[in-house]
């Protein structure tokens, strides 16, 4: 090895070596390339209007004086770009189980939802005939909690109540009985909030559409080989050839798997306009309308014996979902790793998504964690109760 | 919207625009003046990441009026490195120290430290530390940065 090492060859030359990043030097002398640094000839700019509200009925909308600004090129509310149809996959290239437009349609289902979409010559104008376009709402009484969720008036239309997913087995008699039965049984709910993944760098994509039949998109994502897929499945054009492009990006910690409502909105615009079109997220619209993480509740109920040995094990989990989740979930992987590191003889679970009027839910690394929280914290309060060590009650199991 | 002729330097070069009002000096010197190192985190004078150098004292480049800058010195991450591209230590100790994985937040960072780095004989690594709470680092846990910071200030020791 070391004959290699000292002829600079082989993986050997770097064992035991400090090895500088290839990408430090252009990342400290600010020479990356993000997304909102791509600038192509004849780029326009977006912005969007969004929803005050977090649920209501759109009554009207008013974009004249909008488009009568200096400046602005197009204003496009979802009748505008009915004709483009795009439909929303979930982040498991699914069907997404509710109707999920890009552009508000008739109603709104969170405060930040996009309802008009302006293109003009920079943001700053953008911005202004954003300001100026008129929605007239008739607000509805949201639903905003887990809680609300469970008993609130459905948050989308086509559906009778608002459970987004559900697995699992509510009330199994046997594991009731086992439970009931054991020496020392352990409830613990364990509550998580809602999380923004707030990466530095906010969403945003660059696309032009070359030609009829290529669309260039550079976007900040976590993998453009998922976006180009993502797209080619979701614009439905099989003779689109899709390039994708990242360069650098400012971080995601979930968001950014795929294209979401607003880089659609921005993609099927690029299509209409025929012009490259650039939309940079701000980190107010980061903070209130990118999708989110967590806002979860574990109610985990664990059954003993005499000697601290799980007999039985029972969860309950609820996780809201937002309006529009990329893809409704449930979270069965809270389930699956809860016990599997420990001899558990009987063990159920019921887990159910919620839709709410917030916005939807985003993948966050590690959405399964809770479980190990929920788990190993009641094993404390269990070996405390029963009397043994808290060591000991992990060796027993 | 009033528009005003302004004439700064940037990293040694002379610029000369014609700016709104209401143009901010990261909005200018990204859009207009090509200087993309200067990254947006927040537009509010949070996150850091917009930081650069106004007549060597670091700024809210999202905070501050292009028309402010009229007649200033500025300098961004673009122009610490010397011109054969040597970099600036606090460059180098970055990356020696691993202080860095997206690189988003770090222009903002370099030009806090190089601020007060630059001109100081013996920077005290207690104030370094300080100027980090006006950072918002998301990859790295800061701990990179902090041995960065170790790095530089035991080098000018």
């Amino acid at each position: 090895m070391s004959d290699l090492a000292s002829a600079g060859v082989g993986a050997a030359r770097f064992i035991g070596k400090r090895v500088h990043r290839k990408e430090d030097p252009r990342l400290l002398t600010g020479k990356g390339t993000f997304v909102d640094d791509v600038v192509l000839p004849g780029m326009l700019h977006c912005a969007f209007v969004r929803s005050p509200i977090a649920r209501g009925r759109i009554t009207s909308i008013d974009t004249s004086v909008a488009r009568a600004q200096p400046g602005v090129h197009v204003v496009l509310t979802a009748a505008d770009i009915a004709h483009i149809p795009v439909t929303p996959m979930s982040f498991f290239l699914t069907p997404m189980e509710v109707p999920t437009p890009i552009l508000a349609v008739d109603r709104v289902a969170y405060v930040g939802d996009p309802v008009v979409l302006i293109v003009a010559d920079d943001r700053y104008l953008a911005e202004d005939a954003a300001s100026l376009v008129i929605v007239d709402y008739e607000e509805e009484e949201a639903v905003v909690t887990i809680a609300d969720a469970r008993t609130g008036a459905p948050v989308h239309p086509a559906k009778d109540d608002n459970i987004a997913a559900e697995m699992g087995i509510e009330e199994d008699e046997d594991l009731e009985a086992a439970l009931a039965g054991a020496p020392h049984l352990v409830t613990r709910t364990v509550v998580h909030q809602r999380i923004s993944q707030s990466p530095m760098e906010t969403r945003g994509v660059v696309v032009a559409k070359q030609g009829e039949e290529e669309l260039f998109v550079h976007i900040t994502c976590q993998s453009p080989h998922m976006v180009a897929r993502y797209l080619s499945l979701v614009l439905g054009q099989p003779r689109l050839s899709i390039r994708a492009v990242a360069k650098d990006v400012g971080g995601s910690f979930g968001l950014k798997n795929h294209p979401w409502r607003e880089e659609l909105s921005v993609i099927v615009a690029a299509i209409i306009l025929g012009r490259p079109l650039k939309w940079i997220e701000d980190r107010l619209e980061n903070l209130i309308s990118a999708n989110q993480a967590r806002e979860q509740e574990l109610t985990l109920r664990a059954g003993f014996d005499g000697e601290g040995r799980l007999v039985a094990s029972h969860a309950n989990y609820s996780v809201n979902n937002g309006a529009y989740p990329q893809g409704a979930d449930a979270n069965v992987a809270v389930a699956m790793f809860l016990w599997s590191a420990y001899k558990m003889p009987a063990f159920g679970f019921f887990n159910r998504g919620w839709y709410s009027n917030t916005v939807g839910l985003a993948a966050y690394r590690g959405p399964w964690a809770m479980e190990t929280l929920a788990r190993e914290a009641l094993l404390d309060i269990a070996a405390r109760e029963i009397g043994i060590d808290p060591v000991d009650i992990r060796k027993r199991n | 919207m009033s528009e005003h002729r302004i004439e700064l330097t940037i990293n040694d070069r002379r610029h000369r625009a014609t700016v709104e009002g209401r143009k901010t000096l990261c909005d200018y010197l990204r859009g207009d003046a090509g200087y993309t190192g200067v990254h947006v985190g927040c537009e509010h004078g949070v996150c850091g990441a917009c930081t650069v150098m106004v007549d060597g004292k670091a700024v809210r480049s999202c905070l501050m009026l292009a028309v402010q800058a009229d007649g200033c010195s500025v300098t961004t991450a673009e122009g610490l490195a010397d011109p054969d591209g040597t970099l600036h230590p606090v460059q180098a100790a970055m990356r020696d120290c691993h202080g860095l994985q997206c690189g988003f937040c770090t222009p903002g960072v370099v030009c806090t430290l190089a601020s007060l780095m630059d001109g100081h004989a013996a920077p005290d690594e207690g104030s370094l530390i300080a100027a980090m709470s006006g950072h918002v680092c998301r990859c790295t846990g800061y701990q990179g940065i902090r041995r960065a910071i170790r790095q530089l200030t035991e080098e000018s020791a």
